[in-house]
């Protein structure tokens, strides 16, 4: 018998040896033989970072060959790394026939219609992992609110309903409560749908508890959602907000209305049983300084769900996987011992965010080592 | 409760059933027969292959099972492998190819992860020639189709 070689082993072995190389040993690969560059020449065109190539006035002969060889080799293009105003794109207004996930930066001061040209120049077999994100604050202006209206989610519906797995939209964006329900109604292989940015508040992506209810969602395998869930009313918000009573700045109903529309989110949340990540709360504590207190009071979720077992959180229990819970700057009262040993109880390898900015530090501290004390009990079990 | 796998030359192993299910191809037959003591024959793997591969399951019995990070991205791929897997790995080059050929068909991917990082490791840094030296390929290249890959290819070179 003939000794075992490289050629010997089967293609997409071969394959897998390229999956653990990088691009300096990819490049060296393709020269070896002829077999050799028809396995390594694909993965180096697998996934490309276009951020690095200059703006037309800068470009060398380098810079014009390489752009030769990416038209020539797009369709084996997977995975895209771009700005969003990347000269490349706009020279090459092409649709890249396989090309499955994006990572898309730099958006700014822009729309919909951008955006969701770049959605209909994937692969029309369907788009599987799209992540968006907005220049922050320090590096252009104080406010980037990108517009996700209209136009981006017709596109991304049409194009990826039936294959998207993963949506990230990050940095501060306008997004509808009811095109976010309708991609959950829609995307049945959804696995994480994060709308995420660590000074988030009023305007950014969240759901209308009051649109939801009565919709269907398909997407059971949903294993990451972070999204503020709102517009439900909270009669029992007794304190006072910004000096006026909390009736005036919230949504008005009885404590019925709330308590019926509280249990059918919980329940359609409940059904969620793959969830690793369930973020319904993000910390105001990290906006930019120009934002004093009175804004975070503005921001602050006075119309999210309590939190309680009063409210129905019993009918999260089934949530076994969940490993993180955010529920940051959220207008709840969890500090009751029933609702931490409901915690201790039925997520005790969740780390649980309450930070709270309202609280001083040294208060925070304290409800932090008391979270501790409760993975550690979680720990002992 | 112990299995019995029978390599290619017809020798018996015996191994515990947890061990023999780390390859899915095993688990899967053995959920399909149902409770059986009848002996596995496995017709592509010799015994001196067997031994090395029931050796790596024995250590990795009680490893949960990982869903290793997918990425597309070459800059964010790790090779690194773990001590023990490293010395394991420590065979000659056609022992290598054999363990990575009985990690496919036996569908052991952690096994065939490391048998590829393997050879992914002796590829690193080398020329091209040196790579044609080390696993024994002949240059089916000319000169001239040579000097137009690797052109083609330069922007990857120190990326």
């Amino acid at each position: 018998m003939s000794a075992t070689l490289f050629e010997d082993l089967p293609y997409e072995v071969q394959e897998t040896v390229g999956y653990f190389m990088n691009y300096g040993d990819l490049s060296v690969c393709v020269r070896v033989c002829k077999d050799w560059h028809t396995i390594f020449h694909p993965l180096l065109w697998r996934h490309i970072d276009i951020s690095w190539f200059p703006d037309p006035w800068y470009w060398d002969d380098d810079d014009k060959y390489f752009l030769n060889m990416f038209s020539k080799y797009a369709h084996l293009i997977h995975s895209l790394e771009t700005e969003v105003d990347s000269c490349i794109l706009t020279y090459f207004p092409l649709i890249f026939p396989h090309l499955t996930s994006a990572y898309v930066y730099g958006l700014h001061y822009g729309g919909s219609g951008e955006i969701a040209q770049f959605v209909r120049r994937g692969s029309p077999a369907g788009w599987r992992r799209l992540v968006f994100e907005t220049l922050t604050h320090d590096e252009i202006a104080p406010s980037t609110y990108y517009d996700y209206k209209g136009e981006f989610f017709e596109a991304l519906l049409e194009h990826a309903a039936s294959t998207l797995e993963v949506l990230h939209i990050l940095g501060e964006a306008f997004v509808l409560s009811k095109d976010i329900n309708l991609l959950l109604c829609s995307a049945p292989r959804l696995k994480e749908l994060r709308f995420f940015y660590e000074s988030m508040h009023g305007c950014s992506g969240w759901l209308n508890a009051q649109e939801i209810v009565d919709s269907e969602w398909v997407c059971t395998d949903l294993e990451v959602l972070c999204c503020k869930i709102g517009k439900i009313p909270r009669p029992d918000i007794t304190r006072d907000i910004l000096d006026q009573p909390a009736s005036v700045g919230t949504v008005s109903g009885g404590f019925e209305e709330s308590l019926d529309l509280q249990r059918k989110i919980y329940t359609k949340l409940g059904r969620l049983t793959r969830l690793r990540e369930l973020r319904l709360g993000f910390e105001l504590d990290t906006m930019p300084p120009i934002y004093g207190r009175y804004e975070k009071e503005i921001y602050r979720q006075y119309d999210c769900l309590a939190m309680t077992l009063d409210s129905g959180l019993d009918l999260l229990k089934g949530l076994k996987e969940l490993r993180i819970v955010g529920l940051e700057d959220m207008e709840i009262y969890i500090n009751n011992p029933r609702e931490q040993d409901w915690f201790a109880e039925h997520w005790p390898y969740a780390t649980i965010g309450t930070s709270d900015y309202t609280t001083d530090r040294d208060h925070r501290s304290d409800s932090e080592s008391e979270a501790e004390d409760v993975d550690q009990e979680a720990d002992d079990v | 409760m112990t299995v019995i796998l029978v390599s290619s030359d017809n020798q018996d192993f015996k191994v515990d059933k947890e061990v023999a299910e780390r390859s899915i191809l095993i688990k899967n037959m053995l959920e399909d027969v149902g409770e059986s003591d009848s002996p596995i024959p496995l017709p592509n793997v010799t015994s001196a292959v067997l031994t090395k591969v029931i050796e790596y399951c024995e250590h990795h019995r009680n490893d949960p099972v990982q869903v290793p990070e997918e990425t597309d991205d070459p800059r964010k791929r790790s090779n690194d492998i773990e001590e023990w897997d490293m010395k394991f790995m420590q065979v000659d080059q056609e022992m290598l190819f054999e363990i990575i050929l009985a990690a496919n068909y036996l569908d052991i991917k952690p096994l065939l992860d490391v048998g590829c990082k393997t050879v992914a490791n002796i590829i690193k840094g080398k020329t091209p020639e040196e790579i044609r030296k080390a696993f024994n390929i002949v240059n089916d290249f000319t000169p001239e189709e040579e000097a137009q890959i690797k052109k083609e290819n330069e922007w990857a070179e120190d990326r």
